[in-house]
């Protein structure tokens, strides 16, 4: 075991200290928008420092990790494509300001802003369906860079995942966003503490030109130029392009730090500073994995080379506190996740179905029962699915069959007067169909024609899904303009209130 | 070392310098705006508890 009771002193003062400060939170919640959006109160750093704990995981190392082991340095081309998605809301405010200044909770209120509510009820539908499957695989990824990290073995595994759970399930559900803000700025904190002591590690114990030769190596160009490489090529960047500014800006857990600060002004700065670390966030892991490639070889399993690299590298003590900082990036991630998804099947999907208006303590209540289903779900879905391609490209496919629909309504809801109902509910549906088809279709694939072998390539089904859910959208509103007349948004959106 | 492989190094590098740059600058003024929020809420929790004694 890697682990020594120093590490464990370390990591169990951590886990205290953030389970009391986030049960603490929970004395804030007076009102349905302080569990919600924190009051809309937040301002630019604290914004910031909850959006970047939210997009950073164990999660992310695990996937940005094993697309370094495998792609060597042609993957840092997506923290330039993400810093591109970021700087682009960013600078212009893109989506994220126009949905603050309508001071809607979740997205697909704006549906119901814009069309109506049968459109809210669908988009919400698949705003859950493809986030949930999104986070399905976060637990998953956790309990093999904690078996790794701190040498526990395979069976240990289901224990560390069972642990994590209750702990982040617990403060998420009893003191939402509130707590979500306090403990992801901890969160923050002590992540980027863990970053840094890994990062200085890895560049101590392995030469860079060491890692340049390995990948020269093992991949010769298309370890370089993502272009020649066989995981990417031109219509992955393409997809990442488009895909990079819709899930920055509609990626509900994040895109709810922007509707929790205090103005559209600085809802936008929000993303415009956490845009600036963007590069460093993706690729400061993939590195770590192409170091794993020059100490392991290529041979060993891609998602655990890096977490056992840094098992291995980084001394006792320091190892409990860099292990506190990732299971922190996991924690902020999980709260933030938790929280979106369960609020958005709460008052989008639940909450239409019902007859009267729901009060407020029932939607807090209902939100936290969702919370612990969510969580339930991770645990049996992480512990026996089997990811049908590289980790990083799931989670972006499940994205797409959310962000997709979602970018073409919101785009055109909020940027083009045509957008109608017709052009919603079709740009919903068929950005969710190309993913879909892929995760059913990768099961059988075998099975399928050689002509249809494109609906399993995950960058071709990425990129289509943003195609198809565009032209859903604009022919469905042109072909019906007549019929059904576009919906105005309420005046406070042109009046430019805060 | 290949000149493909340097850039990528090179921009790693930035990347890296400006996270942890960044990191640091939101870390001190992330603590006022923690502070600023936690009073503003701590204000309104009072406020709610003296209507409540009122009523």
């Amino acid at each position: 075991m890697n682990f020594h009771p120093i590490d464990w002193v370390i990591l169990v003062i951590y886990l205290a200290g953030t389970v009391f400060a986030g049960l603490r939170a929970r004395r804030y919640v007076e009102n349905m928008e302080g569990y919600y959006v924190a009051g809309r109160k937040v301002k630019v750093a604290l914004g910031s420092a909850t959006l970047i704990a939210t997009e950073i995981g164990v999660v992310t190392f695990m996937y940005f990790g094993q697309l370094g082991y495998l792609t060597g340095f042609s993957c840092f081309i997506l923290g330039l494509i993400g810093v591109f998605g970021y700087m682009v809301i960013g600078k212009t405010g893109f989506i994220v300001a126009g949905l603050r200044r309508l001071k809607v909770i979740t997205i697909p209120e704006f549906y119901e802003l814009r069309y109506n509510k049968s459109v809210r009820w669908l988009g919400g539908v698949l705003l859950f369906v493809g986030g949930v499957l999104n986070m399905g695989v976060f637990l998953r990824f956790d309990g093999i860079f904690l078996t790794e990290t701190m040498g526990l073995g395979e069976s240990e595994k289901a224990i560390v995942m069972v642990i994590m759970l209750i702990i982040v399930v617990s403060y998420t559900i009893l003191g939402g966003m509130f707590s979500v803000v306090i403990t992801d700025f901890i969160q923050f904190v002590v992540l980027s503490f863990g970053m840094f002591i890994a990062t200085i590690f890895v560049l101590m114990k392995v030469n860079m030109a060491s890692i340049a030769n390995t990948v020269v190596t093992h991949y010769g160009k298309a370890g370089i130029d993502p272009i020649l490489n066989p995981q990417f090529g031109w219509v992955f960047i393409f997809w990442m392009l488009v895909g990079s500014v819709a899930l920055s800006a509609l990626n509900q857990p994040a895109v709810s730090k922007a509707f929790a600060s205090e103005s559209p002004e600085v809802g936008r700065k929000v993303f415009l500073f956490s845009g600036f670390t963007l590069a460093g966030r993706y690729m400061i892991p993939m590195l770590w994995g192409a170091a794993a490639l020059a100490v392991f070889g290529p041979h060993i399993n891609s998602l655990v080379a890096m977490p056992r690299l840094l098992g291995k590298l980084v001394p006792s003590g320091l190892l409990g506190l860099m292990v506190a900082g990732m299971l922190a990036a996991s924690m902020s991630t999980y709260s933030a996740y938790l929280l979106a998804w369960s609020t958005v099947a709460t008052r989008d999907v639940i909450s239409p179905l019902l007859k009267g208006p729901m009060s407020d303590r029932w939607n807090v209540t209902i939100t936290r029962l969702v919370a612990a289903a969510i969580g339930i779900f991770m645990l049996v879905f992480g512990l026996f699915y089997q990811l049908p391609s590289t980790a990083f490209q799931y989670l972006s496919l499940t994205g797409a069959m959310y962000a997709a629909g979602a970018f073409a309504c919101v785009t055109a809801g909020l940027y083009w007067k045509k957008a109608n109902t017709v052009g919603a509910y079709s740009g919903l549906a068929f950005g969710a169909v190309a993913p879909a088809a892929f995760l059913l279709l990768s099961q059988f694939k075998d099975a399928l024609p050689t002509n249809l072998f494109f609906l399993v390539d995950v960058n071709v089904s990425g990129l289509l899904s943003f195609i198809l859910a565009a032209a859903g959208m604009v022919i469905g509103s042109l072909l019906t303009q007549k019929t059904h007349a576009p919906v105005k948004l309420p005046e406070s959106y042109y009046n430019n209130e805060a | 070392m290949s000149e493909g492989s340097l850039i990528w190094i090179i921009l790693y590098g930035i990347s890296t310098l400006t996270f942890f740059s960044v990191a640091a600058g939101i870390t001190a003024y992330g603590i006022q705006d923690l502070r600023s929020l936690l009073s503003k809420a701590n204000k309104r929790v009072v406020e709610v508890k003296n209507d409540k004694g009122k009523s």
